[in-house]
């Protein structure tokens, strides 16, 4: 469900830039980042679904998937989601694959949920992949 | 070409569709923002009003205690479902994904968390309260540019108790707003006296410039939580709430 409102949010909001702009977008790059737990698959079918109501049926979408890394501010040490992400997940929902959960809605939230597995600090910096942001947009 | 941040876009676009957005604030903490923000949403709402109840006070979230709301954030198709108090009163709060968890955010993930929340948040009310946090921070200068770019009506209202270390921290907040071009529809001191049998003890007394105009002056009611958990506005409150109600009804 998270995957089909980012898809109406990211479509309304690339029309509305082109409406703004004046400008046909041809090509927009996604980075997804890990954190966000995106479905890649489902978010693009709901992107290709949605695209014709926004006007943009023509535009080409890629998707670049980037690997969330932690920094914690106390330590310093350096972790990468895919070494803690069993771990928290289970402890957000007891189960790794079907798990809605805050972080999935709002990965800025990761600072309630997750520690420094160092120093367990609730201090650190998300310094790559924190969730959907548009990387390019290609127009004429 | 790169667009900096597509929420943006779209929380532009949700708010520049509403009629009026009221920022209730301080600057200062434990004045009663969150209990005015209430009554003003609970006032307005029985008055036909359409309202969405946005909390944005981040560490500190009261709204849903005060509404004796118990919510854990929906989402549909559209975004997430704000929780439906009554069919003209929505309430949206950082609590409602967190529950009673306290958020360590620092600066810039407070901005990330508001826009997300907005940006997803599927709110059908014009009129727009927002509870902001104590302080000068990401929150109200976030929600500001925000307001700003959508180019919808908005003002604050400013609220202090009757106490000199209170109004200190007032009078800067509101000349903050004046230096950022806000308009701030009215100052009110909240438990301003308190009624004990026919008797009325001010519990302060505040000499505030002329330039600084009082809309409203309220009463200190003890246990308003408990009143506001049942959806109750004390007798004394309401009377006290009128000259607010009188200068935010023609805005709604």
């Amino acid at each position: 469900m998270h995957e089909l409102s980012l898809a109406d949010a990211l479509l309304k909001a690339l029309s509305n830039y082109a409406v703004r702009n004046n400008v046909r977008i041809r090509r927009v790059i996604l980075g997804i980042g890990q954190l966000a737990q995106v479905d890649k698959d489902l978010l693009k079918d709901n992107i290709v679904t949605l695209a014709g109501v926004y006007g943009l049926d023509d535009v080409k979408f890629e998707f670049k998937e980037e690997e969330t890394i932690f920094k914690c501010n106390a330590c310093g040490h350096v972790w990468r989601w895919g070494e803690i992400r069993d771990e928290v997940l289970r402890g957000l929902c007891g189960d790794v694959v079907e798990c809605d959960n805050p972080i999935h809605y709002i990965p800025a939230l990761a600072n309630v949920f997750i520690r420094c597995p160092k120093c367990n600090s609730l201090d650190f910096e998300v310094i790559k992949g924190q969730g959907l942001e548009v990387l390019s947009i290609e127009y004429e | 070409m790169s667009m900096s941040d597509f929420r943006e876009e779209v929380i532009i676009d949700k708010l520049s569709r509403c009629n009026y957005v009221l920022m209730v604030g301080a600057g200062k903490g434990g004045v009663g923002k969150s209990v005015i923000s209430t009554l003003l949403a609970l006032k307005l709402s029985s008055m036909r009003k359409e309202i969405f109840l946005l909390d944005l006070d981040l560490h500190g979230s009261s709204i849903p205690s005060l509404l004796g709301i118990n919510y854990v954030v929906k989402e549909s198709e559209k975004g997430f479902k704000p929780y439906e108090y009554n069919n003209r009163l929505e309430v949206m709060s950082l609590k409602f994904f967190i529950e009673d968890k306290p958020a360590p955010l620092r600066g810039h993930y407070k901005d990330y968390v508001i826009k997300e929340i907005l940006t997803l948040t599927n709110w059908k009310s014009k009129n727009v309260i927002i509870d902001l946090p104590p302080g000068f921070s990401n929150e109200l200068l976030t929600i500001i540019k925000l307001v700003r770019k959508a180019n919808v009506k908005r003002g604050h209202l400013v609220i202090t108790n009757p106490s000199i270390i209170s109004a200190e921290v007032v009078k800067k907040y509101m000349t903050l707003l004046k230096e950022l071009g806000e308009e701030i529809i009215g100052l009110v001191i909240n438990m301003a006296y308190m009624k004990y049998g026919n008797a009325v003890i001010r519990l302060g007394e505040l000499r505030l410039g002329k330039e600084f105009q009082v809309l409203a002056e309220l009463p200190y009611i003890p246990g308003i939580d408990n009143y506001l958990m049942r959806g109750v506005i004390p007798k004394e409150l309401d009377k006290g709430l009128k000259p607010l109600i009188s200068k935010i009804v023609p805005l709604f």
